[in-house]
C-alpha cells in the first residue's frame, strides 16, 4: 500500500521527482549536460576522473553553502558578481589542500580545474532570483555532487579502457578497442552515447512505474 | 518534385553509385590482389548487417532499397590500403553507420558524408594502419594483409620531396596508393558517366577541382620545379579526383540549389587544400567535406532567399493581392451589406478599441513579467525531455510576443 | 619602427587564427560548452548577441588579467600564486561585469536593461573566457599575442555556435530516435565537427 501510494505520488508530480533525484533521473551530466569542458576533454582515465571528482567534492557544495547565505538578498547583477568569486575562493583553498595531499599530480589536469569555478555545474545558480534555504542548498549540492561523481568516475574508466585497454592502471585487454575514445571528439561521442543509453533506462523506469501503478488500479 | 520521385531519384542514384564503384573495385583487385574484393565485402556485409539491426531495433521495416550505407562502406573502402586489416573495416563501417546515419535519423536525414566520417574516425584511430600503402602488383597475404609497404607519392610531397612516377602511371594508378582512389583515368571516366546519366551535376566537382588547381598553382610545395609540373602530383597524387566524383555529390549532404553548390565546391577545395597543406593527415579533403557539410543548409537558404527576392514580377502581384483584399474589406461584409467608409474606419476604430495595439512601454512589461518568470524557471532551461517541452514552450513564447524577438 | 608594427600585425592575426582554427576553444578544448549549449536552447538569448558581448568581456577581461595576474607573482604572496590566479582572474570577469552593467543601467531604460542583462550573465562569467586568459598566462605570451589569442578565442567561439546552431536546425527532427534528441545527438554532432577540426593539429592539445 505504501508503495503503490509511493508510485501513485512519483508519477503525479513527475517532474518534482526528476527535480530531486539528480543522481539518476536528471543527472547533471548525461541529462543536463552540465561540466562538458573538463568530462570530454580531461575526463580520459581513472586518475584524471578522481582528481577532477575529488575537486568538485570540496567544491560544489561549500559553494553553494556560502552563497545560499551571502547571496540571498541581492539581485542578479550581484549575484553574477559574489557567486562567482565565492567559488574562486572556495577553489583556491580547495586546490591547495588538493596539492598538499597529491603532490603536483594535483596540477596535471591544467586548466580543467580552474576552469570548473564558473562551471555552469557550479555556477548555474546565480541567475535564480528563488531564494535557496541552508538545508535545501546542502541536499542540494550533496545531490548533484554524488551525480557528477558517478558520471564522471564512468567516463574515466570506460574511455581508459577503450583508448588504453586498461582500468586505474591496470591491463584489461591487450588491444585498445577504440584509440580515439581520450581525444575531446571521442569524449563528447561517448557522453553523448552515455547520454542517450541513460534517457532510455529513464524512460524505461517510467514505464515501469507506470505498469505498477496500472497493476495496483 | 513530389516526394516519390524524390525516393526514385534517390535510389536511382545509389543503384548508379554502385555501378560506379564496380570498375574501380575490378581495376583494384587486378592491381593489389583478390584481397580487394575480401575487405570491399566485409565493409559492403558489416554495412547492411547494420542498418538491418538498426531497423530491427527502431521497429522499421528493412529497407532493402536503400543502399546508401553499402555505397558509404564500399567509397570508404577504396581509400583504404590492400594491406588494411579486416577489424578496421568493420568496426569503423559499423560505427560510422550507427552513429553517422541512423543516430541522426537514418536515410537521408544524415548531415556528414558517411564515407569521408568513416575516413576520419579510421585515421585517426589507426594511422599506421590507414595510412600504409603498398605498392601494385606485389604478392599480399590475402587473410591478413601482409604485405610491403611503400610510401604514397602524396606522402613523399608532405615531406618536401619529389615523387618520382611517370604521367603515365599516376593516370593509370600505377603506384602506391589506397586501393581505388588512384586510377584517375578510370575516375574521370566514371565521372563523365554520371554527369551524362545525371546522376551528379557539374557544379561541384569543376569548382572543387579548379580551386584545387588554382591554390596549387599559386601556392606549389613542390620546389625546383615548374607550377605545372608540382600541380600535376598535387592533384594526380592525392585523391581529389576521386573526391569531386565519389564524395561530394550524395544528395542527403550536398545542397540543392545550383549557386549553393558552387559555393559548396569552392569551399571544400579551400579547406582541402588548407588541410593538407598544414594539417596532420594526407586525407585532408575528408575533413574539409565534414566542416563544409555543417554549412550546406546555410547555403541553400541563402541562395533560395536571394532567387525570391530577385523575381521582381511576384512584387507587383503581391502588392496588388494586398491592395485588393484591403480595398474588399472596406467594400462589403462577408453577409454582402456595403460600408460606407466612414463606418468601416469607425469598425476598425471600434475593433482597435477592443483589441489594442500594444505600444512599447506595454512590450516592456510584459517582457519585464515574461523575464522575472524566466529567471524562476532558469532550472527548466535543459535537455531534460522530461520537464520541458521546447516545442510547447517556444510557442508559448511567441504567442506573447506576436512578430517574434 | 615599422618592422617592428609590422611584427606585432603579423603576431596579432597568427595568433588569432591559431585560435580560430586549431585550437578552438569548443571543438578542441570544449572551454564554455555548456554555457553555449544552454544559451542555443534558450529561445530568448541571441546566439549573435551572446558572442558579441562575450568577445568584447573576452577582450577587457584578457587585459585585465595579462596586468593583475603578475603583481601577484611580486608580491608576498608569490608561493601561493597558482592557487591565486583562479581568483584574480575571476574578479577581473566579474569587476569588468558590474562595471558594464553600471554604465548600462545609467545609459540605457530600464526595460531595455533588464532584456540586456539577463543575456550578459553567460557571456561575462564563462568558462571559454577564463580558460583562455589561464592559457595565455601559463604559456607566457605577451601582450600582442594575449590580445590576439583572446579575440581569436571569441571569434572561434562564435563560428563554433553558429555552426551548432545551424546544425541544430539539420538534427531537430522526428527521424531522430527519441532517446537521442536533444543533447546527445547535439553532442555527437560536435564531436564530428570536433573530429574534423583535429585534422588540423593532429594531436590532443596539452591540458
Amino acid at each position: 500500500m505504501d508503495r503503490q501510494k509511493k508510485i501513485h505520488e512519483e508519477l503525479l508530480n513527475w517532474d518534482d521527482t526528476v527535480r530531486k533525484r539528480k543522481i539518476t533521473l536528471s543527472n547533471p551530466v548525461f541529462i543536463k549536460g552540465l561540466a562538458l569542458a573538463p568530462l570530454a576533454v580531461a575526463a580520459t582515465t581513472f586518475k584524471n576522473s578522481f582528481i577532477l571528482s575529488l575537486m568538485v567534492v570540496m567544491l560544489l557544495t561549500p559553494t553553494r553553502v556560502i552563497t545560499s547565505l551571502v547571496t540571498r538578498r541581492m539581485s542578479v547583477p550581484l549575484k553574477t558578481f559574489f557567486y562567482p568569486m565565492v567559488s574562486a575562493l572556495v577553489f583556491g583553498g580547495a586546490y591547495y589542500v588538493m596539492y598538499k595531499i597529491m603532490g603536483v599530480t594535483a596540477f596535471s589536469l591544467g586548466v580543467y580545474l580552474p576552469i570548473l569555478v564558473v562551471d555552469p555545474l557550479i555556477v548555474k545558480n546565480f541567475e535564480k532570483t528563488r531564494k535557496e534555504s541552508f538545508t535545501y542548498s546542502i541536499i542540494n549540492g550533496l545531490r548533484n555532487t554524488a551525480g557528477f561523481v558517478l558520471a564522471c568516475m564512468l567516463l574515466g574508466c570506460l574511455r581508459e579502457f577503450l583508448a588504453f585497454g586498461t582500468v586505474a592502471g591496470r591491463q584489461i585487454m591487450s588491444v585498445a578497442l577504440l584509440p580515439m575514445a581520450d581525444k575531446p571528439f571521442g569524449g563528447y561521442l561517448i557522453i553523448g552515447l552515455i547520454s542517450a543509453v541513460w534517457s532510455l533506462c529513464v524512460n524505461l523506469y517510467k514505464e515501469r512505474l507506470i505498469k505498477e501503478d496500472a497493476m495496483y488500479e | 518534385m513530389n516526394s516519390q520521385t524524390y525516393k526514385n531519384n534517390y535510389r536511382q542514384h545509389y543503384d548508379y553509385m554502385m555501378l560506379a564503384l564496380a570498375p574501380l573495385i575490378i581495376c583494384a583487385s587486378f592491381i593489389y590482389s583478390a584481397r580487394v574484393l575480401l575487405v570491399c565485402g566485409a565493409a559492403f556485409i558489416t554495412a547492411r548487417i547494420v542498418d538491418v539491426a538498426m531497423a530491427v531495433i527502431r521497429k522499421q521495416e528493412i529497407d532493402a532499397d536503400d543502399k546508401s550505407s553499402a555505397v558509404a562502406a564500399l567509397t570508404f573502402a577504396m581509400m583504404l590500403p590492400v594491406s588494411v586489416p579486416l577489424y578496421i573495416v568493420v568496426v569503423t563501417v559499423a560505427l560510422t553507420v550507427m552513429v553517422g546515419k541512423h543516430a541522426f535519423g537514418g536515410k537521408d536525414s544524415y548531415p556528414f558524408s558517411l564515407a569521408a566520417l568513416a575516413m576520419c574516425v579510421a585515421a585517426v584511430n589507426w594511422p599506421n594502419e590507414v595510412f600504409k600503402a603498398v605498392a601494385p602488383l606485389t604478392s599480399v597475404n590475402f587473410w591478413t594483409g601482409a604485405a610491403q609497404s611503400a610510401l604514397t607519392g602524396s606522402s613523399q610531397i608532405k615531406l618536401g620531396g619529389l615523387p618520382y612516377i611517370s604521367t603515365f602511371d599516376l593516370l593509370l594508378g600505377n603506384h602506391p596508393a589506397a586501393m581505388g582512389s588512384s586510377f584517375v583515368l578510370v575516375i574521370v571516366a566514371i565521372g563523365i558517366f554520371l554527369l551524362a546519366t545525371k546522376q551528379i551535376t557539374w557544379h561541384i566537382p569543376v569548382s572543387f577541382l579548379a580551386t584545387c588547381t588554382a591554390f596549387s598553382l599559386a601556392f606549389p610545395r613542390i620546389y625546383g620545379v615548374s607550377r605545372l609540373y608540382s600541380l600535376k602530383y598535387e592533384i594526380l597524387c592525392s585523391a581529389i579526383v576521386f573526391y569531386a566524383v565519389f564524395m561530394m555529390n550524395e544528395p542527403a549532404t550536398t545542397p540543392k540549389n545550383p549557386r549553393a553548390k558552387l559555393v559548396f565546391g569552392v569551399l571544400t577545395g579551400l579547406l582541402t587544400m588548407l588541410f593538407r597543406y598544414y594539417g596532420s593527415y594526407e586525407i585532408g579533403g575528408c575533413f574539409a567535406l565534414l566542416l563544409v557539410n555543417a554549412t550546406e543548409g546555410y547555403w541553400d537558404r541563402l541562395f533560395e532567399k536571394k532567387t525570391e527576392d530577385s523575381t521582381k514580377e511576384d512584387k507587383p502581384a503581391k502588392e496588388q493581392v494586398k491592395a485588393e483584399k484591403t480595398a474588399s474589406k472596406h467594400q462589403s461584409e462577408p453577409n454582402g451589406k456595403k460600408l460606407y467608409r466612414k463606418e468601416a474606419v469607425a469598425e476598425k476604430t471600434v475593433k482597435a478599441v477592443k483589441q489594442p495595439k500594444q505600444p512599447k512601454e506595454m512590450d516592456a512589461t510584459t517582457t519585464l513579467d515574461i523575464i522575472s518568470r524566466a529567471e524562476d524557471e532558469i532550472d527548466q532551461v535543459d535537455f531534460s525531455t522530461q520537464t520541458i517541452d521546447m516545442e510547447q514552450a517556444l510557442r508559448e513564447f511567441e504567442e506573447r510576443y506576436k512578430g517574434g524577438k | 619602427m615599422n618592422s617592428t608594427l609590422m611584427n606585432h600585425i603579423f603576431t596579432f592575426f597568427s595568433y588569432s587564427v591559431l585560435a580560430i582554427g586549431a585550437e578552438n576553444v569548443i571543438f578542441a578544448r570544449g572551454l564554455g560548452l555548456s554555457t553555449g549549449l544552454r544559451m542555443i536552447n534558450d529561445p530568448r538569448k541571441d546566439t549573435l548577441y551572446f558572442c558579441t558581448a562575450l568577445t568584447f568581456f573576452q577582450l577587457v577581461n584578457s587585459i585585465l588579467a595579462y596586468f593583475a595576474v603578475p603583481l601577484v607573482y611580486s608580491s608576498p604572496l608569490a608561493y601561493y600564486a597558482r592557487f591565486i590566479t583562479p581568483v584574480i582572474i575571476v574578479a577581473c570577469c566579474a569587476v569588468s561585469y558590474i562595471v558594464v552593467v553600471l554604465l548600462l543601467g545609467i545609459v540605457l531604460k530600464r526595460s531595455t536593461f533588464k532584456r540586456i542583462v539577463y543575456s550578459l550573465t553567460g557571456a561575462s562569467i564563462n568558462s571559454a573566457i577564463v580558460g583562455t586568459i589561464i592559457l595565455s598566462l601559463g604559456r607566457g605570451f605577451n601582450f600582442v599575442e594575449t590580445v590576439g589569442f583572446g579575440l581569436g578565442s571569441s571569434v572561434g567561439y562564435m563560428l563554433a555556435m553558429l555552426l551548432v546552431s545551424e546544425g541544430e536546425r539539420k538534427i531537430n527532427h522526428d527521424m531522430v530516435p527519441q532517446h537521442f534528441r536533444g543533447l546527445p545527438i547535439t553532442l555527437i554532432y560536435i564531436s564530428v565537427l570536433a573530429l574534423a577540426i583535429f585534422g588540423l593539429t593532429g594531436n590532443t592539445m596539452a591540458l
